[in-house]
């Protein structure tokens, strides 16, 4: 992943991300606009071939913009995390059942 | 959050998942299908084909066939420590094929493949590779590497991989409810937590780089990966410098 500040104002960031596409930068958006100081949040890609997109997040309260950046990352990481964990527990109940049926 | 996993059936894995949003139900499926490496052929060193297919439609044959991985022994050739054009015994594995028919026509299946990894071998041992008439032989050396599906759909894990989001018309956000069919390379379940991690270790680069600051990188907007450039299909490139020179000469 590569990042690159093109605009950086008092509230503002706009940053290429190159590398990334729709799937980190969507879920991220999403998560972003869940922040209440982050008034607003979108990403779009200059061109279908082109392996880059551009974010902008605009915030106020006196935030800075990198804070909502990281703040947001870390809210889709937990969200990532408590799916794994469920999953994994209810894959083992799987198991463990199927072995039960087997014996 | 609620996850129900409702049948493990072979390859085929259906669970839902209760109060997340869309963008992380498709950002798990992307990551399904494009990031989650798995084994398949990438180079191959064909040293007698006399069969009727061409040695290119040989190697786009042979690298379609999917292999079983295993993720903890390996490592994707870019992130490998030996920085090696043929890779190492980390990065690699050594897949040969030495087969002809001798007085009646012969079929080449998957199962003639012989692996120097038995961790690594087809899913099927039935797979057609190639119908030999009389007298025809194969034989080549290859590579079996670990690769990301958008990279090249040969390294694809899953064949089907989508979800269905039932709304129910609460606030809930609703239920979204996945099916995911692997081709037999790595269990169905281990697709799907494979995905979380990478998309977690996706998310900590990207915090750590914010962090520390680092956001001034320099970004080709066209850049072809070099996989293109040593993958099957790397035909065409020698050509174009040839052409400009008659030109010049004219």
């Amino acid at each position: 992943m590569k990042l690159n500040i093109v605009k950086r104002d008092q509230d503002r960031i706009m940053m290429e991300v190159g590398d990334e596409g729709h799937t980190l930068l969507n879920l991220l958006q999403s998560s972003l606009l869940r922040l209440k100081y982050v008034k607003m949040a979108g990403y779009s890609k200059p061109h279908p071939l082109m392996n880059k997109s551009i974010l902008t997040v605009v915030t106020n309260d006196g935030k800075s913009p990198e804070e909502a950046l990281v703040e947001a990352a870390e809210n889709a990481k937990i969200m990532l995390n408590e799916f794994l964990s469920d999953f994994e527990k209810q894959i083992l109940f799987t198991e463990i059942n199927r072995e039960k049926q087997a014996s | 959050m609620k996850v129900d996993v409702l049948s493990i059936n072979g390859d085929t894995i259906k669970f839902s998942v209760k109060g997340v949003d869309e963008a992380f139900a498709n950002a798990l499926r992307r990551t399904m299908i494009s990031e989650v490496p798995c084994m398949a052929i990438d180079d191959i060193f064909i040293f007698d084909n006399s069969s009727v297919f061409p040695d290119e439609e040989l190697a786009m044959r042979v690298g379609f066939i999917p292999f079983t991985t295993d993720l903890k022994k390996y490592t994707l050739p870019e992130k490998c420590e030996c920085k090696s054009d043929l890779g190492c015994s980390h990065c690699r594995a050594v897949i040969t094929l030495d087969v002809s028919a001798d007085t009646s026509p012969r079929t080449v299946y998957s199962r003639d493949l012989v692996s120097e990894d038995p961790s690594i071998k087809p899913v099927s041992p039935d797979i057609v590779i190639a119908k030999l008439a009389p007298k025809q032989a194969i034989k080549f050396e290859a590579y079996a590497r670990l690769g990301v599906g958008n990279v090249h759909a040969k390294w694809q894990p899953v064949s089907m991989c989508v979800y269905k989001h039932e709304t129910g018309g609460d606030k809930s956000g609703g239920l979204f409810i996945f099916t995911v069919e692997s081709t037999g390379c790595l269990k169905p379940e281990e697709v799907v937590s494979e995905a979380v991690r990478i998309l977690v270790e996706k998310l900590n680069t990207f915090q750590e780089k914010i962090r520390r600051g680092e956001a001034s990188d320099e970004i080709v907007e066209f850049e072809v990966s070099e996989e293109v450039g040593r993958g099957l299909y790397s035909v065409g490139a020698g050509d174009f410098e040839e052409e400009e020179g008659e030109e010049s000469q004219e």
